[in-house]
């Protein structure tokens, strides 16, 4: 109601370097449900990932004066949304160890179809992967870090996290042809 | 249904998570703003901290100061003990009087001599032995054996008296004068060997390492026990001494 007009995120980012409190909040309400969503995917739930949510823009409101402009301004507030998702994990390494039962899984031999699967779907069944294997699997396959990356980040091992990559899609893979199954059995019956 | 391979399975998630929207709950953003806000007033306590730490101190000199009344007697007990001021007095006494000589003779310790310096400040020439009863009174505080034996001797001795008369200028003078300066030259040495004792002390070795003036930051003087007292500030523009006064 106050603010009639609407800016782009680039448009933002110098009210934002200003401190100027609208332009934050505007950068918010354009940006928000993007970075709910990545947050969600290392999160155990919404909660969780709505507290990084709140940390990563904190962080981003102080320390935009630093950003340079190399890459764009959304990919610069995501890389710091999904740090930050990283860095609480590493806070609350408390189950790290903890591995599932879902681990005695093997690869499935039947290839499926998951088109018709939406996204919070898919985000469930990550949701209930291992911290570890969460982690792995969102930093690889998502955001595309290597797995030298990966090893430093989460200080692990190059082959823990070449394992833990492969386990977490046999698990991902095994939990969507279940719900799969499920959801032809409802349309069935 | 198909078997699927590993590239195929990623692209799949990376395509569905790509643009993935999830709306935050309404009052995030109030949360966050809150937690934005404290960041704006940073600035402000250390202002307000700074006017407190000068209001601290100028409140602390002044209870000092008030406190100082006590603080001087306790300074005239050291001052006596302070040895090379009544040595001027003794030459000063054997220069102008015989009879001195002999009371000085009589009881070879320097306690002895500290009686006239005493009777000079203090007595009216009238009653000389009331007075020199009183002088010897003095001395037995200090518990010292010779006292006794001039306990005797000298009532027998009057010319006592040319002493107070001839010399009462210098002998009331010179003494305190020399001991103001030799106590405070030499308690401040003193109290940087101590080590440290209580919270003056510490304030003391801190403000040393950090402050290289002469005029201290703060000085406390530990000499009494228990209280400490500020002897000196220099805070720029406000300056404080009580060596120079």
């Amino acid at each position: 109601m106050k603010v009639t007009k609407t800016y782009t995120i680039d448009e933002c980012l110098e009210g934002c370097k200003a401190g100027n409190r609208q332009m934050q909040e505007m950068l918010y309400k354009l940006t928000a449900s993007k970075m709910l969503a990545v947050c969600m995917r290392y999160a155990k739930d919404r909660m969780e990932a709505e507290d990084v949510l709140q940390m990563g823009y904190v962080k981003i409101f102080r320390k935009v004066k630093d950003y340079r402009g190399d890459g764009s301004f959304e990919g610069w507030i995501r890389r710091i949304m999904v740090n930050t998702a990283i860095e609480s994990y590493r806070k609350n390494l408390r189950m790290l160890n903890v591995v599932p039962i879902e681990d005695a899984y093997e690869q499935p031999s039947a290839g499926f179809d998951f088109s018709s699967l939406g996204m919070q779907d898919l985000m469930k069944v990550i949701q209930k992967l291992a911290d570890g294997y969460r982690m792995v699997f969102n930093m690889y396959i998502i955001e595309g870090y290597s797995h030298k990356e990966i090893a430093e980040t989460l200080g692990i091992s190059e082959g823990a996290s070449k394992s833990q990559l492969s386990r977490a899609r046999a698990i991902l893979q095994q939990e969507i042809i279940k719900m799969e199954g499920f959801g032809y059995a409802t349309h069935a019956g | 249904m198909q078997h699927m391979p590993d590239k195929e399975f990623d692209q799949l998630f990376r395509d569905k998570f790509e643009d993935a929207e999830i709306a935050p709950s309404a009052n995030l953003w109030a949360n966050i703003e809150k937690q934005l806000e404290p960041k704006r007033k940073r600035s402000m306590p250390i202002y307000w901290m700074a006017a407190a730490s000068v209001a601290v101190a100028i409140t602390a000199m002044l209870v000092f100061q008030k406190s100082e009344k006590i603080q001087l007697r306790a300074d005239n007990v050291t001052a006596a003990v302070v040895e090379p001021s009544t040595e001027n007095v003794v030459a000063s006494a054997n220069d102008n009087n015989e009879v001195s000589k002999t009371v000085i003779t009589d009881a070879s310790t320097l306690a002895p001599v500290r009686t006239p310096s005493v009777k000079a400040s203090k007595v009216a020439p009238e009653n000389k032995l009331q007075n020199f009863q009183l002088a010897l009174q003095l001395n037995t505080n200090e518990d010292r054996l010779p006292i006794k034996q001039q306990d005797v001797k000298p009532l027998d001795v009057l010319p006592v008296r040319e002493l107070i008369t001839e010399n009462p200028t210098v002998i009331a003078y010179q003494p305190q004068q020399n001991t103001a300066d030799n106590m405070i030259s030499e308690t401040d040495p003193i109290t940087e060997r101590k080590g440290i004792r209580n919270v003056g002390d510490i304030v003391n070795y801190v403000v040393d390492k950090v402050d290289k003036r002469d005029k201290k930051l703060v000085r406390f003087n530990t000499d009494d026990d228990d209280n400490s007292s500020i002897v000196g500030i220099n805070i720029g523009f406000l300056k404080f001494n009580k060596k120079n006064k």
